[in-house]
């Protein structure tokens, strides 16, 4: 008994395993109240957050952006992992025409998120503004391709058309057709708004052939609008029988637009001067070159005139002057223009010909018919496509 | 400067005359090993919570004080850090004197000079202090605060826990680390400052604990304030190896931006103390309305610790003219607050300048070279690090920390660069470091843990002889050995043993009394003697040599082969000599 008396004991509070329990314990209560102190910290944080989130936004919708990036970025101080503040005073920023300072808020966000599509087109449109076409151009693929919260479709699509006006104010056509043709590809059947706009698309990149497609498949939907997008694109290509007749079709169903008219009215002119039609008598054929002669003897001598040139010097010496010999020295062959094909195709070429030398000398001709006989020589049997 | 019976400084009489840690062990040393790695999370548990709490308690302060909008106008920026400053000086002055400083030293001080203690009352003065001065705008940050809340719950709890004195005096640094951790959200920046600065040794023990702690510490802080990193960092890049001049200029900017710093923080700062001790009252009053002041005619930027602005001009968000300003009148607010008594931390300041000087230099260099210059973020970036490594003298943790907190590797060159020329142009101007001057300006005299690092080490090689008797084997007859020994000037000769590979020594005398057809292996002790290689510490060599006559020093790759003898005469004499500053 007394031996053990003598072996020191240590108190049961000071064992190890009571202290570490006293330790969560305590751990436990301060979390516990620390919880409760930041909960009701961060409430009132976000109050204030919402706030100055709501008075930059207000600010924003009446136009003073100046105002706005203040708010936000007080908002922020109360609420500072708030994706959509950062987003709002990027914006505020874009829309204050700070761009440095509106790419550098963006870039933080992408970084955060960078498959985002909001966030990509965002910076895409800001390098354009900023003219940092790569940058730029990095960014719209990026948002074409990126994750969209909603309508994911429509929204790439809609990065798509920003992305293809960005090539062509860069003149970047032959990408800015690529791009074209994708989004045509890529619109589901059906969305006749999405089909017509990839066939104004496929317009505006000069890719008439497509266009023209696009637009035919579309004559039903709205006859109107396809039809003189169909029109304008075939006269681009120099299909001016079928411009003419989309044309026409597209006045029917009430398409009042000037130039569609204008456009019909020099069809009709081409189709009406182009003497290998289809079709066609002798006679009316030998009338169309006789036509086409004597277009061109008036636009030599017109031109003659304006350079103050004498056609008829001896020697000639001059391209005008040549010609000028040419096209009298043939006058006596418009007599056999109803019997031989081949005095009517020399006509025409030597018509042709004056044509190309008188624009090239005098600048394009405000005549309609001596721009028919241009599209004929350009284009051959093409017009009656 | 001397510490006078009327003037003592705030920070010694608290530790100083702190109750006598216990020293009586209730665990063995292994089971104190583990009690003390478990206890370590906890620190950090309650440390990350602490940090948390102040971190609300500056934020809340700030809004109460400087209102509810970040542009902070009217007589009100003044008014806020003038007010505060007199509930401060009153609160140092009269309730808290121990707050008053670096926590850095004080945690220092728990360490070399009061055996860990540090009263548990420093911790809430450096909270209501801090939270107060902070919260209202004076221009000082909240890691130092952090690092000494953390080390002083640390010290409480080793007291009460009665560890053994060698692991209360090591505890306080360990809840630096863990405050210093949540309060940057960079636990390896802290591990590697504490371990840098404060306790200026590596050693699994310690090195575990501290991280351990740390982790834990971030952890909590990051489950209540978020796991978003201090700053938004911006994409961080170098065009062209080019560009790196645009770096080494910025070091040598940086360095001399945190010589002007320091510099006029140690001579302020002995001026303002050397005033009436009833000015104290007002020190840090007039210090707020003149901070106010700066910020009412247009740098608001330069009140509190200033991160939303650092934030900022990582973003190309000012023009460079005014990052330059900033920074001048950063050093300058920062260096009121300070020197008037004002608790705080000056870390936060540090990279603030750091951020400002790197982001106008990368706005200059936009502006003169387009085609060379990368993001300005990462201008401002390097330039955090180049401060740090200047100012606080801490290059190492200088390095992590802009890793860390960027989490970008690719900056690595310039930030080492940058950090490196500051570095050097700071220690060749200002030899000794801020916090060492601040010790002793407070009469202390801790060890400086620059100066430890830069200390030239005594090696055996410096201190060794050449042998001049002859190696005698183990296998030899004693009497044959007395004859070849007889003319030897060495009074004890070294004695070789093949087999062993070991090594004794026998006095001559021991030699001629030996029995006739003796081996020498029969009379000698049977303890062999420790050996010591040319390029052991002095320090550790001295342990082997207590007790012996001299020692062998032996080649590393051939341990038969004799290099010379050391004697505890020739170490003490190459002591003297270094002490001299001679080497033989």
């Amino acid at each position: 008994m007394s031996e053990s008396k003598s072996i020191p004991t240590t108190p049961w509070w000071r064992n190890d395993a009571v202290i570490f329990a006293a330790l969560v314990a305590v751990a436990a209560i301060a979390f516990a109240a620390t919880y409760g102190i930041t909960r009701s910290y961060q409430r009132r944080q976000d109050a204030l957050a919402r706030r100055w989130y709501q008075r930059g936004q207000a600010d924003l919708d009446t136009g003073n952006a100046k105002a706005a990036v203040g708010d936000f970025r007080t908002a922020l101080l109360f609420a500072p992992d708030r994706q959509e503040y950062r987003l709002r005073l990027a914006q505020a920023l874009a829309a204050d025409n700070d761009i440095p300072q509106a790419i550098a808020y963006f870039l933080n966000l992408w970084e955060q998120q960078p498959g985002s599509g909001p966030i990509n087109l965002e910076l895409a449109r800001l390098y354009a503004r900023d003219r940092q076409s790569r940058q730029a151009a990095h960014y719209f693929n990026n948002a074409i391709y990126g994750i969209w919260p909603d309508d994911a479709v429509a929204r790439r699509r809609q990065a798509r058309i920003e992305y293809i006006k960005f090539l062509l104010s860069q003149q970047q056509t032959t990408q800015a057709q690529a791009e074209a043709i994708s989004l045509a590809g890529a619109i589901p059947p059906g969305d006749e708004d999405g089909e017509l706009q990839a066939a104004d698309l496929l317009f505006a990149t000069g890719d008439f052939d497509h266009a023209l497609t696009a637009y035919d498949s579309l004559l039903t939907v709205d006859p109107a609008r396809a039809g003189v997008g169909a029109a304008k694109a075939a006269f681009q290509l120099g299909y001016f029988r079928t411009a003419a007749e989309r044309l026409r079709t597209a006045i029917e169903h009430g398409a009042d637009d000037p130039a569609a008219k204008n456009m019909l009215s020099r069809a009709e002119t081409v189709l009406g001067l182009d003497p290998s039609q289809r079709h066609l008598s002798n006679a009316e054929r030998a009338k169309r070159v006789s036509t086409a002669y004597v277009q061109a003897g008036t636009r030599l001598q017109e031109c003659a005139d304006q350079k103050q040139i004498e056609l008829k010097a001896i020697p000639p010496t001059s391209d005008l002057q040549l010609l000028y010999s040419d096209w009298s020295r043939n006058s006596s062959q418009l007599s056999q223009l109803a019997r031989d094909p081949d005095t009517r195709d020399f006509i025409m070429d030597l018509a042709f010909r004056i044509e190309a030398a008188t624009t090239a000398e005098c600048g394009p001709s405000a005549s309609a018919n001596d721009w028919a006989l241009q599209m004929l020589s350009r284009y051959g049997e093409g017009v009656e496509r | 400067m001397s510490i006078t019976p009327n003037q003592t400084p705030a920070t010694i009489p608290p530790m100083a005359v702190g109750p006598a840690v216990p020293v009586a062990p209730q665990r063995s040393a292994r089971s104190e090993e583990r009690f003390f790695l478990l206890l370590s999370i906890f620190i950090g548990i309650y440390a990350g919570l602490a940090v948390v709490c102040f971190r609300l308690a500056i934020e809340w302060t700030r809004t109460f004080s400087l209102g509810m909008s970040l542009a902070v106008n009217g007589p009100r920026i003044i008014l806020a850090p003038a007010i505060a400053g007199l509930i401060v000086a009153f609160l140092v002055m009269k309730v808290f004197p121990a707050v008053r400083g670096s926590g850095v030293n004080q945690t220092k001080s728990a360490l070399y000079i009061s055996n860990g203690y540090i009263p548990l009352r420093t911790a809430i003065g450096k909270f209501i202090c801090c939270a107060l001065a902070i919260g209202a705008g004076h221009s000082l940050g909240p890691e130092d605060p952090s690092l000494q809340i953390g080390a002083t719950l640390a010290s409480a709890l080793g007291r009460r826990l009665r560890l053994s004195r060698e692991k209360t005096r090591l505890i306080a640094p360990i809840g630096a680390a863990a405050g210093l951790a949540a309060a940057f959200n960079a636990p390896i920046s802290a591990v590697l400052f504490v371990i840098e600065e404060v306790v200026g040794r590596w050693s699994a023990g310690i090195l575990g604990s501290i991280v351990l702690a740390a982790v834990s510490s971030v952890v909590v802080a990051r489950f209540f304030l978020g796991a978003e990193p201090m700053f938004r960092i911006p994409t961080a890049s170098i065009i062209s190896t080019e560009e790196l001049l645009a770096y080494a200029l910025l070091g040598v900017a940086g360095g001399i931006a945190a010589l002007i710093f320091a510099k006029l923080i140690g001579w302020l700062r002995p001026i303002l103390k050397a005033l009436p001790r009833w000015t104290q009252y007002f020190q840090p009053a007039i210090a707020g309305a003149l901070i106010g002041t700066i910020g009412y005619f247009g740098f608001p930027q330069i009140m509190g610790a200033g991160y939303d602005y650092m934030d900022q001009a990582m973003h190309n968000q000012f023009t460079w003219k005014m990052l330059l300003a900033l920074a001048l009148l950063k050093i300058i607010a920062t260096t009121l607050s300070f020197t008037s008594g004002t608790p705080g931390g000056m870390f936060a300041p540090a990279l603030f300048v750091g951020a400002m000087l790197g982001a106008a230099t990368g706005g200059v260099e936009r502006i003169v070279l387009p085609h060379l210059s990368g993001s300005v973020g990462t201008y401002a970036l390097v330039g955090m690090g180049v401060l740090f490594a200047a100012f606080l003298r801490a290059p190492l943790t200088s390095v992590f920390m802009v890793l860390e907190v960027s989490g970008n590797y690719s900056i690595i060159i310039p930030v080492i660069l940058a950090n490196t020329l500051a570095y050097l142009i700071s220690r060749s101007m200002q030899p000794t470091p801020i916090f060492e001057v601040l010790t002793r300006q407070d009469g202390l005299e801790l060890p400086s843990m620059e100066e430890q690092r830069e200390a030239d080490v005594l090696r055996v090689e410096d201190a060794m002889r050449a042998y001049a008797g002859p190696t005698l084997e183990s296998d030899e007859l004693a009497d044959i050995a007395g004859e070849r020994a007889a003319s030897s000037p060495e009074p004890v000769l070294l004695v070789r043993n093949r087999v062993g590979r070991t090594w004794g020594s026998v006095r001559r005398d021991m030699l001629r009394a030996a029995p006739p057809h003796s081996l020498l292996a029969e009379i000698l002790p049977a303890e062999p003697l420790p050996v010591l290689f040319p390029d052991i510490a002095l320090e550790t060599a001295i342990r082997k040599v207590h007790g012996h006559e001299l020692i062998p020093v032996i080649n590393r790759a051939d341990p038969s082969k004799l290099e010379g003898v050391l004697t505890l005469d020739q170490v003490l004499r190459a002591f003297s000599n270094a002490q001299e500053g001679r080497f033989e």
